[in-house]
């Protein structure tokens, strides 16, 4: 059942980032930093930020913005930097994961570069690299989300090759490869051709665990100010707002309107939680799926 | 002891290397510069100023020395992990356990969406919920930040730090609960008459305490994660502000990251001692029942 709803809830973000803009109720530029409106004793005039209303469903941001056109705007960033990030991950970490899992003391070697990095908080690494690069950098906003992904990608390929070198080393000893050693496959065909299918579920598993860290690792660089393609600083007053409405982006730009105007970081955070725990989903019920095939009844 | 020293001198390398990247690739006039070399002349610099005292100096208007109130955020920071460390090795076993033997598996997969959650999202969440309760009934529940030294923030920071090492704990407490009721000794057990309730005593809570001094690490790194995020968002005068305060005052400060990055892996190791020295009571207690 968790699967399905978490599937569900991943094909509604596929289609926002692919349809959002053409759905947004607003043009991307469109801005009301002030609104006149009619009343019973003549006009008066709104200044942004403004409050959900039926004019804007979720409100406007501090330069006027339709809050709700941004997060159709963003969620192709989202979505694509979490996808890409972690599908790359799993690719080339599997892919090392594989080649060292059929050697021997291949299996230990991925488990010590993926235990020597585990103690080093992820987002650390990623801030300092991209610290004086991304705060009114020269390069554009694909560029900066590109070394950004690339370090998340990084950062993920020792653990993701850790655990399918594991798996791998498993699956090398059990009979149907062994069989097949015997009757002369090469280690290339034995990987290919017997043990990559029998890792099919651990792979998608592992795709939407990471596609999960890869988000919060972009929103633990966000509350840091370190915006996923770029960051803006603007004076009078000093703002660091996002070049692109990326989810973990609002939030963090926003994450000082808890007291005033709470809408200003409410949307954003319900759409990235809605992403984070679409993905959980899958990865729960794709966990429960693949225990529920060999676990053993409790005996008491 | 040969290997400890190795692994201490590579952490020491990473910290100098890593703090120095701002200085090795950064933007000037309007082009991205990459200059490997600023890491020897940021660490000789480092190093240098150990000697004459100008590492523990850093300002950007005016000079401040770094033990000016470092007492206090490390005190600070110590306990928030400590405490929140002890909630979680106390009450994430004995939850995963509970829910296993229990058979609340829904409960169990609710615990473990909750841990989904992440840090900073939570922890907004409730700042959120505080205040639009306040704003409703005039009642405050919690601090939403530190005000002063004199009124901290704690209730709020101590639920979002200890959550995430919590539901890891029961996550991995429950499978091994699960792994170990389907052993042959259970069948023994229940063969030779044992009551349920003393199979788990006797046979289950034993062999979970054990592997749980392996946990301990792995908690503790997941805490100071955590505390770099809470430190931040609940302003809780830690040490997170002295790795955290580039951009607007005036520059980047490697020697100040530095030593921010030093103190962070004092404190994971002192946290660490600390839960693993509870850990080892629980140890000795689950086996003398």
């Amino acid at each position: 059942m968790r699967l399905v709803v978490g599937l569900f809830m991943a094909a509604i973000l596929l289609v926002l980032a692919a349809a959002g803009p053409a759905i947004a109720p607003y043009p991307k530029e469109y801005s009301e930093k002030l609104l006149v409106v009619p009343t019973p004793e003549g006009s008066e005039t709104l200044y942004a930020p403004q409050p959900p209303s039926m004019r804007h469903l979720l409100g406007t941001d501090r330069f006027g913005y339709d809050i709700l056109s941004l997060l159709l705007y963003g969620a192709r960033y989202t979505v694509l930097a979490a996808l890409g990030s972690a599908a790359a991950r799993v690719l080339i970490g599997g892919s090392l994961g594989l080649a060292l899992g059929m050697r021997r003391g291949g299996r230990s070697a991925a488990g010590k570069v993926s235990g020597g990095l585990g103690g080093i908080p992820g987002f650390l690494v990623v801030y300092f690299v991209m610290l004086a690069i991304n705060i009114d950098s020269p390069l554009s906003t694909t560029t900066l989300g590109a070394i950004q992904s690339a370090l998340i990608v990084l950062l993920g390929i020792p653990v993701v090759s850790a655990t399918i070198a594991g798996k791998t080393a498993h699956h090398r000893q059990t009979q149907h490869v062994l069989a097949a050693v015997a009757l002369g496959a090469n280690r290339r065909r034995v990987a290919l051709k017997h043990i990559l299918p029998q890792l099919r579920e651990d792979l998608l598993l592992l795709f939407s665990g990471e596609v999960v860290l890869v988000l919060v690792l972009i929103g633990q660089l966000a509350v840091f100010d370190l915006f996923f393609g770029g960051t803006v600083l603007a004076f009078d007053p000093i703002l660091l707002t996002p070049r692109v409405p990326e989810w973990a982006s609002m939030i963090g730009a926003s994450r000082s309107s808890i007291q005033a105007h709470q809408w200003l970081v409410l949307a954003p955070l319900g759409a990235f939680l809605f992403a984070v725990l679409a993905f959980q989903l899958v990865a729960s019920g794709l966990e429960h799926r693949v225990r529920a095939g060999y676990a053993r009844p409790p005996l008491v | 002891m040969m290997r400890k020293v190795a692994a201490l001198a590579c952490l020491l390398v990473a910290i100098l290397v890593l703090a120095a990247w701002p200085d090795v690739l950064f933007v000037e006039q309007d082009a991205v510069v990459f200059r490997p070399s600023a890491v020897f002349t940021d660490v000789i610099g480092y190093v240098r100023g150990v000697a004459d005292g100008t590492s523990f100096v850093y300002g950007f208007w005016d000079e401040r020395s770094l033990f000016a109130g470092l007492d206090t955020r490390i005190v600070n920071s110590f306990l928030y992990m400590v405490v929140a460390g002890l909630l979680a090795v106390a009450m994430g076993p004995a939850l995963g356990i509970w829910l296993t033997a229990g058979r609340h598996d829904r409960l169990k997969d609710a615990v473990t969406l909750t841990g989904a959650v992440p840090d900073f999202v939570l922890a907004l969440l409730l700042q959120i919920a505080v205040v639009a309760f306040y704003k409703s009934t005039g009642h405050r529940l919690a601090r939403v930040a530190s005000i002063d030294s004199s009124r901290p923030a704690i209730l709020l920071p101590l639920l979002v730090l200890s959550l995430v090492p919590m539901v890891y704990l029961v996550r991995t407490v429950s499978a091994r609960t699960y792994q170990i009721v389907t052993e042959p000794f259970v069948t023994v057990a229940r063969a030779r008459g044992a009551a349920r309730r003393r199979i788990y005593l006797t046979q289950v809570l034993p062999n979970v305490t054990r592997y749980l001094r392996a946990d301990v690490s792995r908690v503790t790194g997941l805490i100071l994660a955590d505390f770099f995020i809470v430190d931040y968002l609940f302003n809780l005068r830690g040490i997170t502000t002295l790795i955290f305060s580039f951009g607007l005052k005036g520059g980047y400060r490697y020697s100040l990251v530095v030593n921010g990055l030093i103190l962070s892996v004092l404190l994971y190791a002192a946290v660490y001692l600390v839960l693993r020295a509870f850990v080892r009571g629980v140890e000795a207690l689950a086996v003398r029942a």
